[in-house]
């Protein structure tokens, strides 16, 4: 299965996550370099082969401070990219053209529940404070966020507002892939220094340079073993959680082209420079009748505004 | 991923082709599938979030955020003395009537029971903003097409006057929280040609327009800085405990206790290290993203609605109440233009700062034969949404 993304139709960056994270990737990486460097300045006898040797443990730390800068930017962005705007909640109507659950493996996949809500009978339905249109609710960057610019549904063009259900899968993941990490490197440090001790490595020249390297290849195999490892336990937990959270409910199948309502934070989306609903708290199935080839989109708001006031003219009668 | 070919170019199929080996790039690419235009043919929702309570009411303010025509005589409240149905316009001071309330659910799946039900009164005229609560009264509403009426004793002021009645309700579990509020507000006039009446405007917004709260920052986070970035310090360190010198001392039992302490101590020193790094790397990243967003506030939209602007529309749309598949959204929703010639002077204009309310000019020109009646619906928007509206009946004596 697949998630539904947008495209912007002006300026924005849909990926600015991935700039986010290589952020913490290079600090990882030069933060462990520069401590593997420290290290080997402070070395004696490193010439010719120690040399060379030494020189591979600072690239290998610096990978190891990659993986681990990785794992912990990704799961502290994954908590800073939702910015929620003032009012905090929003009800929103429209024509659902896309819907897809991003499942996967995380953190490639968050497995959220996505929908592309658009269609000409886009319409804000509460608040109702003035100012507050369509329009904003698209572009307002959010406190302490932006920017947040307009997006279009990528398969019809049709301008959309993204809304998201989000699963435990993704949170989890991210804390757990952190932790794991973390956890792995630190355990990977005591295990190359075992090595060490139990390889009688020499505390100068090539026996320390050796030393190092051993360490700092332990660190790089357990932050990359225990990122993953507690990437699959986080996602696994968060799975357990999702399925816990709906246990005694039935849930309702929608597809593209249906009529929805949906209420929810409104918040903008760093990640993606886009304003979004995220999460939705509550969705109304109105009607599926390939909404999105509705050009006035007229009788799809009346159905809306007719189940609005209870009246529901579509579905099973009494 | 060049060993896969480029399959962001060619597609995964020309990928497995030109590399049919890859193994690794197989699993690459389901990791790191990417997100399609067209998602699922099929999403399930979980219940939870799909299944809940709609309590709702006829909802002025909903359809008219939808772009549908209302009318000001809420077909689901009703004004009753001693059983007889009366009218809003013609209500007598100091008297109790009963006001009933019709309350419906919009959902097919959970019952609203519960739903607190505000039963106010404002001041005749569009827009108000002071309201006098009648009573709360609770609501057990069944699964649609089930409604429950509440009923409750209201009596009206001793000063002369016309009301508006206002009905709101609320659940903890609403399912869509914005069709919960109606008006009953309406008004007769025996004609006279022409039918010359004010009809009062109030100001949702006396004051200031609401403040827009809107980008600024980002400003610095502690949770980035401590456990992010000091964290990341903290493991460096580690490479600067166990490499060079200490791994001599591990193998002596009497100092073996001291390197783990050594290595805490270390980590201690690399997570402050981490803090103050990470502290730098943040403010500056905070100041540069702060610059690129105040140059984006230097350009604000410049369409935004002015809060005060007020516009004004007649017509004599009526709805016809009926439900489940006889409740045809296509004519029920179909504007009717003034059945007469019918305006409002002015029909927009702008509130003045501290202007509580305005007068405007409602003129029918109203047949001299007798007929029969007509009604006008005068619906206000300020600021671009919604704000009110009053519906007049004109009796013509047919």
């Amino acid at each position: 299965m697949a998630g539904c993304d947008t495209e912007h139709d002006g300026a924005g960056d849909n990926d600015a996550a991935v700039g986010r994270v290589l952020g913490w990737v290079f600090g990882g990486a030069g933060a462990f370099g520069l401590a593997a460097f420290l290290e080997a300045a402070g070395l004696a006898g490193l010439v010719g082969g120690a040399l060379a040797v030494a020189f591979a443990a600072i690239l290998i730390a610096a990978l190891a401070g990659a993986v681990v800068g990785f794992f912990v930017g990704w799961a502290v962005n994954w908590f800073d990219r939702l910015h929620v705007q003032d009012p905090s909640t929003i009800t929103m109507s429209g024509c659902i053209l896309c819907a897809g659950k991003n499942s996967g493996v995380p953190p490639f996949h968050d497995n959220d529940w996505t929908f592309n809500l658009g269609g000409s009978m886009l319409a804000l339905l509460s608040p109702i404070i003035a100012g507050l249109d369509v329009q904003e609710i698209r572009t307002r960057d959010a406190p302490g966020a932006g920017p947040a610019e307009t997006t279009v549904d990528p398969a019809t063009k049709q301008p959309c507002l993204h809304c998201e259900i989000g699963s435990h899968i993704g949170d989890y993941a991210a804390v757990g892939g952190a932790a794991g990490s973390v956890a792995g490197a630190v355990a990977g440090a005591a295990i190359g220094a075992a090595i060490c001790v139990a390889l009688g490595l020499a505390t100068f020249g090539i026996g320390a340079a050796l030393c190092l390297l051993a360490v700092a290849i332990a660190i790089l195999v357990g932050a990359a073993v225990g990122g993953v490892a507690g990437t699959a336990v986080g996602g696994v937990i968060g799975w357990i959680a999702d399925e816990l959270s709906d246990f005694d409910e039935q849930g309702e199948a929608i597809t593209k082209g249906c009529i929805m309502t949906l209420t929810g934070r409104w918040v903008t989306d760093s990640s993606h420079q886009h304003n979004e609903i995220h999460d939705i708290a509550s969705v109304q199935l109105i009607e599926c009748n390939d909404c999105q080839d509705d050009k006035t989109g007229s009788a799809s708001s009346g159905l809306i505004a007719a189940v609005g006031i209870g009246r529901h003219p579509t579905g099973r009668d009494p | 991923m060049g060993c896969c070919g480029g399959r962001k170019d060619s597609g995964a199929v020309a990928a497995k082709r030109r590399w049919p080996g890859c193994v690794l790039c197989r699993i690459w690419e389901i990791l790191e599938r990417e997100k399609t235009p067209e998602g699922d043919p099929c999403v399930v929702i979980p219940g939870h979030i799909a299944r809940k309570p709609d309590p709702c009411i006829y909802d002025q303010f909903l359809l008219m955020q939808l772009g549908k025509p209302v009318t000001w005589d809420n077909p689901d409240v009703r004004i009753f003395l001693n059983g007889v149905e009366q009218y809003t316009y013609n209500l007598t001071v100091g008297t109790t009537y009963d006001v009933e309330v019709t309350v419906h659910n919009s959902s097919r799946d959970k019952p609203a029971n519960g739903t607190a039900v505000d039963i106010r009164w404002i001041e005749f005229g569009a827009g108000g903003q002071v309201r006098h609560l009648i009573a709360v009264a609770a609501a057990n509403v069944p699964v649609w097409p089930g409604t429950d009426v509440v009923t409750t004793k209201w009596t009206t002021p001793d000063t002369p006057g016309h009301y508006c009645i206002e009905v709101e309700l609320s659940h903890p579990d609403d399912g869509n929280p914005s069709n919960n509020r109606g008006w009953n507000n309406t008004q007769v006039y025996a004609a006279q040609s022409p039918v010359a009446r004010d009809v009062r405007i109030f100001n949702r917004y006396p004051g200031d327009c609401p403040k827009v709260e809107e980008g600024g920052g980002p400003w610095l986070r502690p949770h980035r800085v401590f456990l992010g970035w000091a964290v990341i310090g903290a493991v460096a360190a580690l490479l600067a405990t166990h490499a060079g010198g200490s791994h001599a001392d591990m193998a002596q039992p009497t100092t073996a206790l001291a390197v783990p302490l050594r290595g805490l101590a270390m980590m201690a020193v690399g997570y402050a290290a981490g803090a103050v790094l990470g502290l730098l790397v943040e403010s500056v990243y905070a100041w540069i993203r702060r610059r690129s967003n105040a140059r984006r506030a230097r350009d604000p939209r410049t369409d935004r609605t002015d809060c005060h602007l007020v516009r004004i529309e007649v017509d004599s749309y009526r709805f016809e109440d009926k439900t489940g598949k006889d409740f045809d959204p296509m004519t029920a929703f179909t504007g009717v233009g003034p059945l007469w010639n019918a305006r409002v002077t002015p029909s927009s204009f702008v509130f003045q700062p501290g202007e509580a309310y305005r007068d405007v000019l409602l003129e029918v020109d109203a047949p001299d034969d007798a007929g029969p009646d007509g009604h006008f619906n005068v619906n206000v928007w300020q600021g671009g949404v919604p704000s009110g509206g009053v519906t007049l009946t004109v009796t013509t004596g047919g």
